[in-house]
């Protein structure tokens, strides 16, 4: 019942977005996180709401409120644009079956081609223009791989079939939205040229999307645990944390750095064991805050400073000590790191208990991790090099209440902690 | 109880401090320096205190703090140092003050932690907590080149962790297959050991060793240090010299030989052969240094080397000459770095051949003092230092007496040749000499050193039975 009553909402906070503006689509969208976090396991058909998908819903609800705050006031598509995309992602967490999962992936998708888009300067027409070929091509390619499973297996539900050639291209499709090595070409063009909330947005929402698809369906196809996992995770964070020492454009910079830790989050594919994916969903959780916390703080910023990374100084003392508490979260350093800190942690741990593979993996994870924090502290220093503006921008309020969430987990991390693993238990029947 | 009121005091009154820069200022400093005092006055205190909660119990993590006679002489040493490196800051630190002493209040609680902490998860997280703010230290009020050192100490010495950390995780899973139990608990986890094979428990060491033989520093891993002792503001070197390597120091004679009781002993001699080389290669080095800090940086490697080789030798001695070198080289360096502070604020530079040339009577004397100290003169604590060290490492290896005799040389050496060069030369005129407020701190290290040099019962008193 409440499962149902917080969907309506959040589709009634898209009319009201374009009819009203945000002061009226902003109540709905705050409703409708307590009502999720109530609604019961649900099956309606082909959706299957369980504790999984209501945690990493809670999640993208959060981040659309966090970024529709961020937004312009004029903007009211932008609003209409952010609560169906949830609500999008939402179905998606929560689909069972090959058709309600692609069209409900759509649904998600679509609307964010529209929103890089939406904005009038050639940068973010150019970025539209990309994402749009890039997306369409893999929602083709995604679609092509369930049309081949389909034909093997005669039904849409998913189901463990082995793996062949429709399982693989199913795959890459979802790979792409995650931004995993050989399908990450499009992530830095796009978060670069999007407008920033896009962006948060974008590496907030639409990757918890692309992680939550991925391991619920490799877990029903029973393909968790594959060697190519293993590839493409260390592939994946080597090539993110090392383009990211090239870049001279903080918004690139946080797009590596995206790249980097998707392949942090591919981990528990490759070693499948509860602890490992207890590590990854609160990494994907502590992620989604911290780059929203990130982008934003770009966003407040952008028109004074720029964007290059030499020029990133004398922002507001608050802006800044927000931006060095989420890049230090990014890096995974403790206590002024916060909870970034502990979810990278329990990832890397996790991964150990598995054997040589997993000593592999975590021996990569803080070769990169390490190499994360020397990118991250060239930003850093270049915040400190000179004393900051007095003047505070109220959306400020964005990130210091993201910075402020993200300490307080670093110092009793439990309640996550055991959230994590009550929901990946689930998978671990 | 107490120890958890006495690791976070300084935390929790670092907001205060950094918020109090807008009332008034020199209000920030004289905050710090109420509450380090009042964290001095209590670690006297906190012998035997010992808290355990749970902290993440799913994962076996536990808050657990303990202060037995090992991290009691490092809690002094630590609150001591800070005190007086927050008194030695006034003269130095004229802007952002607020920030500066949050900071150090900062790193004040995550050193404590190290010093304290049972479980390895609670003391990794301190271990990383030095890191950030001495990383701004060095960012904000250093010198010349604090830009490209700030970054390689902070790159080097987390990478060095981070290895660590990987060794904790793999201990605590063969933990958990062998006894089905979660825990990190550092007197838990050496059961171990009878139970892995060579290589993996080579590896072990080996993963557990890399973080805290950067931090020590053991040469070939030290280059991070002289970069940024030299370029961090001289109160930030005191901490660094002081605290931070003996965060390394306290790793290799606590956690290593705890967690790995026997492959400790077997590679003990590959230490104790790293540590000869960090005394001999880093004082030829410092022998050649015309910058006076980065004589002192190098002097402090080659200072550690002996302690790591005392704590190589695995006796009861050398483990007590370990101790006593750590807190007496933290005085002695101290001094040195907070002379070399004076030094570069009367003639713009540190080069030993252009600040020989002037005379400044009590600026030199003590720098004299300093460099019989650190040669180990009867009377100081160097001398103790030295001489518990060399029994303990002549207990174990009896050819050893060679190198003893010729560390004790060449230290000697390139110390008496720097006085040498700085103090004896030829004047050309004098300069203002040391004002009451740089005195203050000068003169508590110089009491630490003769009291610990004549009355050695006061440290060895606490390590009974080590």
């Amino acid at each position: 019942m409440y499962l149902e009553m917080s969907l309506v909402l959040i589709s009634a906070s898209a009319f009201l977005g374009h009819l009203f503006g945000r002061k009226a689509s902003l109540p709905f969208l705050i409703l409708s996180v307590p009502l999720l976090l109530e609604s019961e396991t649900t099956r309606i058909s082909h959706f299957f709401f369980d504790e999984y998908s209501k945690l990493l819903s809670v999640l993208v609800v959060s981040v659309t409120i966090l970024v529709s705050i961020t937004t312009e006031e004029r903007e009211r598509s932008a609003q209409t644009l952010l609560s169906i995309s949830a609500l999008g992602i939402i179905l998606a967490l929560s689909s069972k079956d090959f058709l309600s999962l692609f069209v409900s992936w759509e649904i998600a998708s679509v609307t964010t081609y529209a929103m890089v888009a939406v904005g009038r300067g050639r940068e973010e027409l150019e970025a539209g223009m990309k994402y749009f070929l890039f997306g369409v091509t893999s929602s083709g390619v995604m679609l092509f791989g369930i049309s081949i499973i389909y034909g093997e297996n005669g039904t849409l539900s998913i189901i463990n079939s082995g793996f062949g050639i429709g399982q693989a291209l199913f795959l890459a499709g979802i790979l792409f939205k995650i931004g995993a090595f050989p399908f990450h070409v499009w992530i830095p063009d796009v978060y670069q040229g999007a407008r920033s909330w896009t962006t948060s947005f974008l590496a907030g929402a639409s990757k918890v999307m692309g992680f939550g698809v991925l391991v619920r369906s490799s877990y029903l196809m029973g393909l968790n645990g594959m060697d190519l996992f293993f590839l493409l995770s260390i592939l994946t964070m080597f090539y993110g944390n090392l383009a990211a020492l090239l870049q001279k454009d903080i918004k690139r910079l946080l797009a590596y750095s995206s790249i980097g830790h998707a392949g942090y989050l591919l981990i528990p594919l490759s070693v499948w064991n509860p602890r490992a994916l207890t590590g990854a969903l609160m990494h994907i959780v502590m992620h989604s805050l911290l780059k929203v916390g990130a982008f934003s703080t770009v966003l407040i910023h952008e028109k004074e400073l720029g964007r290059g990374i030499k020029d990133y100084k004398g922002m507001d003392k608050y802006s800044k000590l927000s931006l060095t508490i989420i890049l230090l979260g990014l890096a995974g350093v403790p206590l002024v790191g916060g909870g970034g800190f502990w979810s990278k942690y329990v990832l890397f741990m996790g991964a150990l208990a598995s054997g040589t593979r997993g000593l592999a993996l975590a021996l990569g994870g803080i070769l990169t991790s390490a190499i994360s924090l020397y990118y991250y502290a060239r930003v850093i220093r270049e915040i400190y090099s000179t004393p900051g503006s007095e003047e505070v921008p109220g959306k400020v309020l964005v990130p210091l209440t993201i910075t402020v969430t993200v300490l307080l987990l670093g110092l009793y991390p439990t309640p996550l902690i055991e959230i994590c693993q009550k929901v990946s238990t689930t998978l671990f029947p | 109880m107490l120890v958890s009121i006495l690791v976070w005091l300084p935390l929790v009154c670092s907001p205060l401090v950094y918020l109090s820069s807008k009332l008034r200022k020199g209000l920030p400093r004289n905050l710090a320096i109420s509450v380090s005092l009042l964290t001095f006055l209590l670690s006297l205190l906190v012998i035997g205190s010992e808290t355990h909660e749970d902290w993440i119990p799913s994962l076996g993590i536990s808050y657990h703090l303990r202060v037995d006679g090992i991290s009691y002489v490092m809690v002094i040493l630590t609150t001591f140092i800070m005190l007086a490196s927050i008194l030695a800051s006034s003269t130095e630190i004229k802007e952002r003050e607020g920030e500066y002493y949050a900071l150090l209040l900062l790193t004040e609680t995550g050193i404590l932690g190290v010093f304290t902490a049972v479980d390895l998860i609670l003391f990794y997280f301190f271990w990383e907590i030095v890191l950030i703010p001495m990383f701004f230290i060095i960012l904000i009020w250093g010198e010349e080149r604090r830009r490209y050192a700030a970054m390689k100490f902070l790159i080097y010495t987390h990478l060095g962790s981070l290895l660590m950390i990987i060794g904790f995780f793999y201990a605590y899973w063969s933990y958990y297959d062998l006894f089905g139990k979660y825990t990190f608990n550092l007197f838990e986890l050496w059961k171990i050991e009878d139970f892995m094979s060579q290589s993996e428990l080579k590896l072990l060491y080996f993963l557990v060793f890399m973080g805290f033989a950067v931090k020590a520093p053991i040469v070939p891993l030290h280059t991070w240090l002289p970069d940024a002792h030299v370029e961090a503001p001289s109160p930030g070197s005191v901490i660094l010299a002081g605290l931070l390597l003996k965060m390394g120091g306290y790793g290799l004679l606590r956690i290593l030989p705890t967690l790995l009781p026997e492959t400790f002993h077997e590679m003990s001699v590959l230490l104790a052969s790293l540590g000869v080389i960090s005394v001999f290669y880093s004082a030829m080095v410092a022998m050649v240094q015309e910058d006076l800090k980065r004589l002192i940086a190098y002097s402090s490697i080659s200072h550690m080397g002996i302690a790591v080789t005392a704590i190589a030798s695995e006796t009861s001695l050398g483990t007590k000459g370990a101790i006593y070198m750590m807190f007496s080289h933290a005085l002695i360096n101290g001094l040195m770095f907070l002379l070399s502070g004076a030094y570069k604020r009367r003639f713009h530079t540190r080069e030993i051949s252009e600040i020989g040339k002037y005379e400044a009577p009590i600026l030199s004397s003590l720098l004299v003092f300093g460099a019989f100290a650190s040669s180990g003169l009867p009377g100081l604590s160097g001398f103790i230092a030295e001489i518990l060290s060399f029994m303990g490492v002549f207990n174990r290896w009896e050819t050893s007496i060679w190198f003893l005799v010729l560390s004790a040389v060449v230290t000697a050496g390139y110390m008496l040749h720097m006085v040498k060069r700085v103090v004896f030369g030829e004047k050309m005129g004098e300069v203002e000499d040391l004002s009451r407020e740089e005195l203050l701190p000068l003169a508590m290290l110089v009491t630490g050193i003769l009291l610990l040099g004549l009355v050695p019962s006061l440290l060895l008193g606490p390590l009974e039975g080590v």
